[in-house]
């Protein structure tokens, strides 16, 4: 049901008063300097992190930042993808790797990604490729869970009709199993995508030299808590555009669906 | 020619044992017979399909398609199922051409053609660029049909096609099946429990009862006769089918064949 015009208007008011008044009270909470039960006198008000947003917008280290994070979740995921979909089906399909191969990583998945980070500074020679080593793990995982799930319940009837036309296992593969998966594996890479961005921000605060979360970690540092909270936004608006994008790669590549 | 000879296929049952759908059964359908398998549910019907077709291996026995030994789905064979079986992903002709493709027949272009060339014969040009999920029933299984139809097979298994169809498209859809009997050379193994569809579609049909594993008799259909679906010869059929499952008791003996 289509609703009125006058009542969509309101609805809108609605959503734009709650966030403003959301930045008001968070304004006079800082300058009334309250300090119980919360210290919010010690943050910045709204007006200076929009100030600040303004001051760093211009500046190029700023995007700097922003690519150096943006270029590592890309490359970790980028191989988490696929690393996460060849297992995932190898797994799916074959007794074998559920003995063999899926052991291993049933017993790896649980591990918080945050904690491979001593792991990885030893068994990398350079940081970037320990950084990139944790966004890769934080993706693979979650890829790997849902490609197994979309391998395994394929439709027996449409195996069916691909060997009765003769198809060998290859193709079967390719043309059934793999476009069977493909839904499962979008799903896997959204999520996969929020780990990989969770990790790299914690990967980055502990041993990076650049990066989105390096930049918010070294303005708490140096008390310029504004330009922190400026990372904090940047972090979340730029976790949002990657989600809206494999959003928006999905409805295409899946456009046969049922809508 | 395909001969089945003392062909047995058992599964196994959760817990122990096993129950044997087909109990050495010896069979033969002959070059471009219509054969209807018909029986109820779980007589072992479509097990038999699968088995002849290759989908599945039997315990034991042997079946051969012109004297070579079946194990594996035949080049030159073609199956439609009851729910369908077309890609979603792919569009309408990308399914029809789907068969020919991946078995590198004919060019891409000569593919395209003669996929087009199907669609027409099966109703649905217009539709070529649409999606599984755009379409009828009764148009999905136009369109399995036409990808079964386009690889030019001499055996064509069909396993309850029809069978979630309503009768109108039913009806539509028997009279396009009689109509490809008439004008390919093509054998058709068409499995059904429904006893009206055989009688007019079937030019011989094989009698299954349940449990026991085997074809209790083969019934002759005289082809120029049953056309007429409420004709009398068409129900002294039905007559007689009706007492080899032992569903009637007190028919009248009036419509003798």
């Amino acid at each position: 049901m289509k609703k009125k015009k006058s009542i969509q208007i309101v609805d809108l008011l609605c959503k734009v008063l709650s966030i403003v008044l959301f930045l008001i009270i968070w304004q006079i909470l800082v300058m009334a300097n309250v300090q119980r039960p919360l210290m919010f006198g010690n943050l910045p008000t709204p007006v200076r992190v929009f100030q600040a947003f303004a001051e760093l917008l211009v500046q190029q280290e700023f995007y700097y930042h922003v690519g150096y994070s943006c270029l590592r979740i890309l490359i970790g995921c980028g191989m988490a993808l696929p690393a996460g979909v060849f297992f995932g089906m190898v797994i799916g399909m074959t007794r074998f790797g559920k003995n063999f191969i899926l052991p291993v990583f049933d017993m790896l998945r649980p591990i918080p990604q945050i904690t491979w980070i001593p792991i990885s500074i030893l068994l990398f020679t350079t940081i970037e490729g320990s950084i990139i080593f944790i966004t890769f793990i934080g993706a693979f995982f979650p890829i790997l869970v849902n490609t197994i799930a979309g391998t395994e319940t394929v439709s027996q009837t449409l195996l069916d009709a691909a060997y009765s036309m003769h198809a060998k296992k290859g193709q079967v593969i390719r043309y059934v199993y793999f476009p069977s998966a493909v839904p499962n594996i979008f799903t896997g890479l959204s999520v996969g995508i929020g780990t990989s961005w969770m990790s790299v921000i914690a990967a980055e605060m502990i041993s990076g030299k650049y990066g989105i979360g390096y930049f918010t970690w070294m303005s708490y540092n140096l008390m310029n808590y504004a330009d922190t909270i400026v990372g904090m936004i940047t972090i979340g608006i730029i976790g949002l555009l990657c989600f809206v994008l494999i959003r928006r790669v999905e409805s295409i590549v899946l456009s046969y669906r049922e809508k | 020619m395909i001969e089945l000879q003392k062909v047995t296929k058992s599964f196994q049952i959760k817990g122990g044992g096993e129950k044997i759908v087909l109990n050495s059964l010896d069979f033969t359908i002959g070059d471009n017979e219509f054969m209807c398998l018909l029986g109820p549910s779980g007589c072992g019907k479509s097990t038999m399909l699968r088995l002849i077709s290759g989908l599945d291996k039997a315990t034991s026995g042997s079946i051969k398609i012109d004297g070579t030994k079946v194990t594996e789905p035949n080049r030159e064979s073609s199956f439609v199922f009851q729910n369908y079986a077309l890609f979603p992903w792919m569009t309408v002709i990308e399914n029809v051409e789907f068969g020919m493709k991946i078995n590198k027949m004919f060019s891409a272009k000569e593919r395209h053609e003669r996929a087009i060339e199907h669609l027409e014969y099966v109703n649905l040009m217009g539709f070529e660029n649409s999606y599984i999920h755009q379409l009828s029933g009764g148009m999905k299984q136009r369109v399995a049909i036409a990808r079964a139809l386009v690889t030019e097979p001499k055996i064509l298994f069909m396993d309850e096609p029809f069978g979630a169809l309503d009768t109108f498209t039913r009806i539509s859809l028997q009279d396009l099946l009689l109509d490809i009997k008439t004008t390919r050379n093509v054998t058709i193994v068409f499995v059904t429990h429904d006893i009206d569809e055989a009688i007019y579609l079937a030019d011989k049909i094989a009698i299954m009862n349940s449990n026991t594993g085997l074809i209790n008799s083969v019934i002759n259909v005289d082809k120029q006769q049953t056309r007429n679906r409420t004709g009398s010869v068409f129900n002294a059929y039905r007559d007689v089918i009706y007492k080899e499952f032992n569903l009637c008791s007190n028919l009248k003996k009036e419509d003798k064949l």
